[in-house]
């Protein structure tokens, strides 16, 4: 089994995926939490079972289906949360897009 | 073409399914509601809310992935993928990743020219991600479309000609729309469509790159940026340049496609199973039920029109563009045999007094009982059809047979009356009798002049000919 | 112990006496052992019925409309609850009244409630000592009596270790029991809420009041038996014979010589008494905390994406998108709550080579299956709580590992979503508490609360 290295470059990776930033002070410190973290939840590559399959129900809740009930919350509360708004809708700056071809 | 190139291109598309409620919440699923008025705790992501399941979708999706020959997962559940974009609320998407409800399945298709098929690798259900707006540099968003329930289809990337396309698209509207599960109107966005394409030099070979275009919401889009991207992907690979995964869009007004993402940007999806929606075990019993709501596919409809009616396969397929259309057909039909000369008026005079009175099939207030009897009336030769053609745009906008024809001071000359007017014309002109029975068979035209100067233009010159040929010979 | 509000203390007492002994409690013990975040202005509940004056804080993390939830974090810091939960809203239709939110560890990703931005809760046997955590200031708020339940959460532990540092009772339901709906996500497979309280009897009477089909929560379930508790005479309950399995051999578990004594002391207590108890191993109990590692991380990357300064919360002027995106989420989540979206992302890529999230939940299958057999065998397993006594503030601060160990014992009734409780059952030498959890089969709650109220009562 291989074991990945956690390096700057995966750390950085990961950040850029959980959209999260650290301190360059910080760093080695998170990658020394992160390495132990890792190494800890690696531990159970040692268990061997035999399963082919994962798929399961497992709390024995099977098919249940939603009701016609409404949450006692109306568009307004929800509206009133947006921090940046314009005309009833949520304001969100511009996707960066490299469209340098 | 100097160079042999073969396209690949799999489509996936996506349709928005016509529930009453969304997917995961009781928030309402229609079109055209002010900004943020359909949605709710769950549907905008707020903290400490759950997916609750509307089995609508699980059965609609059931019987398109019928529709489309799927095998059905019995074992059937949702995953999320997670990826950070404006319009997607949780930042994740419940979707269908490992177990979708369809799988591995042929879509059957006909064209005016004839079928074809394609191989359908999955159909999926998902939500809705909510609707972006640009403006001034920014983006608006509004929810409303945020947890519509849609169906992707995934076919395989076996279409090798894109004028294939249309056609099965086209036709999966159809069949969407004849099992009632989404209306697919592409100009509401109920239609959308990721189309993945790329060249390869050499038949046996798949290649090792594909480019997405995302988000392709006509047809029109969809054939003119695979048209684009067909001869820029040839261009750039006769200039030796090698192509790698991408994502790109459309630009409708420059007809060019523009890149989003290179593969490195690409999202790694981390998909995950949803806790929050305990998985399905569906039982065969229950999914054998659904079986017959996917009955009528409008290619099951053509095989029976062209089979069963003697239809002809062009007319068939036009027959099929709507629902109501072939509803109506079939109402009619129950009334007269004559089904070709039903298709006719239907697609011809009717349909086009229908546009011009700008009316629908279903407002029409032609019976189709009253049609039928029309149909039955020309034959039998008691009105002609070039009378009946004056008649129809009062017809199609209700307007009673019996009291038109009164009106228009029509008579019903009936195959006896136009007998009788015969007799009465040979025995009051002896003389060109004599000339005909002598052989000079034009002498005709001047008996059947002499009927529509009797009948005033409404005894029918075909049957009367007929008529003539018959007591003329005696 | 007779500052506590138990049900049987403040049945015959009126609203007003029990609301100045409360407010009087908050002025003592709040800004000494930092218990509740906020005091909610609160009144008589003009609802009667089974809860009638009774008071109950929420964990920071659970919804009350209109109140602040901010789980403890700068990213929520000022979030109103747009709803409220459904077990607050069975709470509070049955004249029950919040006195206020507790703190905890952001996001209930922690043991000791020092991961909050409100500051740590001291524990208040000790101050010195932490409170345990998650859910430390739920089960401070018990013993310092400002209230008589409290609402926490347990993904792993967060009920249970908490009232054992604190010498309460923690109740940690089968998962489904309670619904989830108002209850900020972690993970949500692992999540459920839980009662602290200070004895099983309360405990019980306010469960049978929260329990209910949610038809906004798909994996919620009536339980009948549960509701039947809600006037139920404990004292009258016999039982047939139930067995009890014990561990002999910690060999494989980090275990502190105190808690291991104290542990063997309590089952030989049991054995003099006649219980019925035998030896057994819990199955794969020294990998069920990487697992729960593995299962809890993934849910959470997941479930907290869906804070990203946009809709709500902590924002921000940022240039695009992804800038705005990601100056919220670093400022908005701490170190704890950073290092664990990491390791849930890193597990859940495409390029972690090892399949280590598809084995995990394949493990996971594999232990249901052996815990249901387990469970054919015995009644309930009797395990320490804890691994170790409660430790001093800022020790394990810095050491996340030596921080998960806590959780040892208690990450494997969330794995097969049954149900356990911690029962104060012991001291330390330096008088510090220990609690011993009692773990019973899914769906089993009924019995291992009355079977708990009986134990406590021999043990007493």
């Amino acid at each position: 089994m291989k074991k990945l290295r956690i390096d700057k470059k995966l750390l950085d990776k990961m950040c850029d995926l959980a959209k999260l930033d650290h301190d360059p002070g910080e760093e080695e410190s998170l990658l020394k939490d992160f390495g132990e973290i890792m190494a800890m939840i690696e531990t159970i590559s040692n268990v061997d079972f035999p399963m082919k399959d994962e798929r399961m129900i497992f709390h024995q809740v099977i098919n249940q289906f939603s009701s016609t009930k409404k949450y006692e919350c109306d568009s307004e509360q929800i509206i009133e949360k947006f921090p940046h708004k314009r005309d009833d809708q949520l304001l969100s700056p511009p996707v960066s897009g490299n469209n340098d071809e | 073409m100097k160079s042999k190139h073969y396209t690949v291109i799999g489509l996936e598309t996506h349709i928005q399914l016509n529930t009453t409620k969304k997917i995961f919440c009781n928030c309402k699923n229609s079109y055209g509601a002010p900004p943020n008025t359909n949605i709710c705790p769950i549907c905008t992501g707020q903290p400490g809310t759950l997916p609750v399941f509307n089995k609508d979708v699980l059965r609609k999706a059931l019987v398109f992935s019928y529709a489309l020959n799927c095998k059905l997962n019995l074992f059937t559940r949702f995953d999320r993928k997670n990826y950070f974009y404006p319009d997607t609320p949780k930042n994740y998407q419940i979707t269908q990743h490992d177990y979708p409800v369809g799988y591995d399945g042929e879509f059957y298709f006909y064209s005016e020219k004839g079928q074809d098929s394609i191989k359908i690798k999955s159909i999926q259900m998902e939500e809705d991600s909510a609707k972006i707006k640009h403006d001034a540099g920014d983006i608006l968003i509004d929810y409303n479309r945020a947890g519509i329930p849609l169906l992707e289809i995934i076919s395989e990337a076996s279409f090798h000609d894109i004028n294939n396309i249309m056609p099965y698209l086209e036709f999966l509207k159809r069949t969407a729309r004849f099992l009632k599960i989404s209306n697919c109107n592409m100009e509401e966005g109920s239609l959308r469509v990721d189309a993945n394409i790329s060249i390869s030099t050499d038949k046996n070979i798949i290649p090792d790159y594909k480019i997405e275009i995302k988000n392709l919401n006509s047809f029109i889009a969809v054939k003119n940026s695979l048209l684009y991207e067909h001869d820029r992907q040839i261009e750039l690979l006769s200039k030796g340049k090698k192509l790698h995964e991408e994502t790109r869009s459309w630009d409708e007004k420059n007809k060019k496609t523009h890149l989003l993402r290179k593969k490195e940007a690409i999202s790694d999806y981390r998909f995950i199973p949803e806790a929050n929606i305990p998985p399905f075990l569906l039982s065969e019993k229950e999914i054998f039920a659904l079986k017959s709501d996917a009955d009528l596919t409008p290619y099951f409809i053509i095989n029976n029109l062209v089979n069963n009616y003697h239809i002809e396969l062009k007319q068939a397929y036009k027959l099929t563009a709507h629902k109501n259309l072939y509803e109506y057909f079939i109402e009619v039909s129950k009334y007269t045999y004559s089904y070709k000369k039903i298709i006719n008026w239907l697609l011809g005079d009717v349909v086009f007094n229908l546009r011009k009175a700008d009316i629908t099939i279903d407002e029409m207030k032609l019976l189709p009982e009253t049609l039928a009897k029309v149909i039955e009336m020309i034959e039998n030769g008691e009105l002609s059809g070039k009378l009946v053609k004056t008649m129809l745009p009062e017809l199609v906008k209700g307007k009673d047979l019996d009291k038109l024809i009164e009106e228009k001071n029509i008579i019903i000359y009936s195959k006896k009356e136009l007998e009788r007017t015969i007799d009465k014309i040979i025995k009051d002109n002896p003389k060109e009798v004599k000339l005909y029975k002598n052989g000079k068979e034009s002498i005709l035209s001047f008996f059947i002049g002499k009927v529509m100067e009797e009948t005033g233009d409404q005894g029918d010159p075909a049957l009367s000919k007929e008529i003539l040929i018959n007591k003329l010979i005696k | 112990m007779m500052n506590r509000i138990t049900f049987d203390g403040i049945k015959e007492k009126s609203f007003k006496s029990i609301s100045k002994h409360i407010n009087e409690n908050i002025k003592k013990n709040n800004s000494k052992f930092n218990i509740l975040i906020e005091k909610f202005n609160y009144d008589k509940n003009p609802n009667g019925g089974l809860l009638e004056n009774v008071p109950i804080t929420i964990k920071d993390n659970i919804f009350y409309k209109n109140h602040i939830a901010s789980c403890a974090s700068n990213i929520l810091k000022n979030y109103r609850a747009p709803y409220s939960a459904y077990v607050v809203e069975k709470l509070l239709g049955e004249g029950a009244f919040i006195v206020g939110r507790t703190n905890m560890d952001e996001f209930a990703m922690g043991s000791s409630t020092e991961y909050s931005i409100y500051g740590p809760t001291k524990n208040p046997i000790d101050p010195k000592f932490v409170a345990g955590g998650s859910s430390g200031g739920a089960a401070a708020s018990i013993i310092t009596g400002i209230a008589s339940i409290a609402l926490g959460s347990d993904t792993g532990g967060s009920i249970r270790q908490p009232a054992a540092f604190c010498g309460a009772v923690g109740y940690k339901p089968t998962y489904g029991v309670f619904s989830r709906r108002g209850l900020v996500a972690f993970s949500s497979s692992l999540d459920q809420i839980g009662i602290i309280g200070n004895n099983v009897g309360d405990i019980a009477k306010s469960a049978a009041v929260m329990n209910g089909k949610d038809p906004h929560d798909l994996s919620s379930y009536l339980d009948r038996e549960l509701k039947h508790l809600a006037e139920y005479d404990f004292d009258s309950y016999e039982g047939e014979r139930k067995i009890i399995g014990v561990i002999h051999d910690f060999s494989d578990t980090p275990i502190s010589k105190e808690i291991e004594n104290s542990y063997k002391k309590l089952i030989s207590e049991l054995n003099k008494m006649n219980y019925e108890v035998v030896s057994i191993f819990p199955p794969f109990l020294e990998y069920s905390l990487p697992l729960y590692h593995i299962l809890a991380n993934a849910e959470a990357a997941s479930n907290l994406s869906r804070y990203d300064g946009l809709k709500y919360g902590l924002s921000n002027n940022e240039g695009n998108y992804f800038e705005r995106v990601k100056k919220a989420r670093t400022e908005g989540f701490g170190r704890e709550v950073k290092r664990r979206i990491l390791a849930g992302t890193l597990i859940t890529s495409e390029g972690y080579d090892i399949d280590l999230y598809k084995k995990a939940q394949k493990l996971r299958v594999l232990l249901k299956k052996n815990y249901d057999v387990l469970f054919s065998t015995v009644n309930f397993v009797l395990m320490p709580t804890t691994p170790t006594s409660p430790f001093k503030l800022g020790e394990k601060i810095n050491d996340p590992i030596a921080m998960y160990n806590n959780d040892a014992f208690t990450t494997i009734a969330n794995i097969i979503g049954s149900c356990a409780i911690s029962l104060p059952l012991g001291t330390t030498s330096g008088g510090l508490p220990i609690g011993f959890q009692l773990m019973a089969a899914p769906k089993e709650d009924a019995e291992l609360l009355k079977f708990s109220y009986k134990l406590m009562k021999d043990l007493g």
